[in-house]
């Protein structure tokens, strides 16, 4: 077997010795730093990783890691709803969406706001917008009643949208809304169509 | 322009010879010796500023410049005495030259130094690791062992819940019957190993790679003529099923000139 000297464990050896090892000269004939005799330990320290770190206790890429996450996690907190700076809230209630993906499928809370342009639902922890769709993407809304495992009848909003797609909300009152989103969409000059529930009941 | 006044130091090696070696030094620097008697110091004119940086590829080239100097100077001199990083010589006052301030430490040092010369001469330092994998280690042991064999085939007839109690026990005994075997080839690899060194070092041991323990880390000093027979002990040892051996070298004597190298005479 023969020594090598040009590999990566090689070169950690090498560093082990010139910053650690070597003949020492007397402290009092040595360039100082604040008192401090200059073994190369600072400089070691930011070279081997976790391993060094740990050992001198030097955690600042971690801190500085942890620091970062915690920030966005504050500024997320802080973020206001994505409004537009001339949209208005017309109306404020609790809802959930139902929402499917995959193997996942569940009830989404967050709050329903309409507003003059569009409907949206939005959650606050953590931040999100859970749905939006503006007025010009909604061909009608219906609302019908069903039981929930609870037994409970529970109000249903359907949002049938011009691409074919639906979005089914379930809220307390869903009469409410949907007469404030239908009669904001006729102030936009859209024409809501009616007699949904049929249609939505046969399917 | 910087006043030069420092003066970093390599290393010393044995010659009385005031040659300039180019520039070869950190950042360039030019390497000259300073000779005082038959030692002479290996050092560049620099600024009484320590080299700090914390950018690592930084780090790396001023070590490598660092480890290339003595290097140089081992082709010329043949050994040489090597100082840590960062090892700058601070003047003295307003009226005695840098140069001479290195000779007076010379000077004053001769006899350590000559000590420490003679215990190194014709001699490097090798790295020498050894490391074990538990997982392959743990296969061996799980075969030769009879309260292993027994637990498992014990696992085998019992219910999941149990089951799962008994592989906790089972990998419990597994390790233990590790840390035994451990110990063992510890004695046995260092016993090995120090048969071909005129010192040794046992540093502390790292943490390695994932699959990989490291069961002996060493510095060993070792004579020019000796290498081969230590290659041919670590190559059988490296041949041994779930072992494998790293080494590196040869580099300067880092690890052997800091130490008392003689205890003294007439205690």
């Amino acid at each position: 077997m023969q020594p090598s000297r040009d590999t990566h464990a090689t070169l950690i050896d090498l560093l082990d010795r010139v910053l650690e090892k070597g003949l020492v000269l007397n402290a009092d004939l040595m360039i100082h730093v604040a008192g401090i005799p200059l073994l190369g330990v600072s400089l070691k320290a930011y070279l081997a990783g976790m391993e060094t770190m740990l050992r001198y206790g030097i955690w600042q890429d971690w801190d500085e890691a942890q620091r970062s996450i915690a920030a966005e996690e504050q500024r997320q907190k802080r973020k206001e709803m994505p409004l537009a700076p001339d949209e208005e809230i017309l109306l404020k209630v609790f809802a959930s969406q139902w929402f499917g993906k995959g193997i996942y499928h569940n009830w989404r809370p967050g709050h329903l706001y309409i507003t003059d342009k569009r409907v949206l639902l939005f959650r606050k922890e953590p931040a999100e917008t859970l749905f939006q769709c503006p007025y010009e993407e909604i061909r009608g809304v219906a609302t019908t009643g069903k039981h929930d495992i609870t037994g409970r009848e529970t109000d249903r909003l359907c949002l049938v949208l011009r691409s074919g797609e639906m979005a089914e909300l379930r809220l307390s009152d869903a009469l409410v809304v949907k007469d404030a989103i239908e009669e904001q969409m006729k102030t936009l000059g859209l024409e809501p169509e009616g007699n949904l529930l049929f249609s939505l009941a046969a399917s | 322009m910087e006043q030069e006044i420092g003066r970093y130091l390599y290393g010393v090696a044995a010659s009385e010879r005031a040659v300039r070696l180019g520039s070869i030094g950190i950042e360039g620097c030019d390497v000259y010796t300073i000779p005082y008697e038959d030692f002479c110091a290996i050092v560049h004119n620099c600024p009484t500023e320590p080299y700090q940086s914390t950018d690592e590829e930084t780090v790396k080239r001023w070590v490598s410049a660092h480890q290339g100097v003595l290097d140089e100077a081992k082709e010329r001199f043949g050994t040489v005495i090597p100082f840590g990083f960062d090892t700058i010589l601070q003047p003295r006052d307003e009226v005695t030259s840098p140069d001479q301030v290195m000779k007076d430490w010379l000077k004053g040092d001769y006899e350590r130094l000559q000590t420490i010369m003679e215990k190194i001469k014709d001699r490097d330092e090798y790295g020498v690791q050894i490391f074990y994998e538990p997982s392959l280690i743990g296969k061996q042991i799980a075969e030769q062992s009879q309260e292993i064999r027994k637990l498992k085939q014990e696992i085998a007839t019992k219910s999941p819940g149990m089951a799962y109690i008994y592989r906790q026990k089972l990998e419990k005994a597994v390790k233990a019957e590790m840390e035994e075997l451990a110990d063992k080839w510890f004695k046995d690899f260092y016993g090995r190993v120090r048969h071909h060194c005129d010192d040794i070092m046992v540093e502390k041991t790292k943490k390695a790679d994932r699959d990989r323990v490291m069961l002996l880390n060493t510095s060993c000093l070792v004579a020019r003529q000796k290498v081969d027979s230590l290659g041919e002990e670590l190559e059988k040892i490296n041949n041994m099923e779930g072992f494998s051996v790293h080494f590196s070298g040869p580099w300067p004597p880092y690890s052997f000139v800091a130490k008392p190298v003689l205890p003294v005479k007439g205690e």
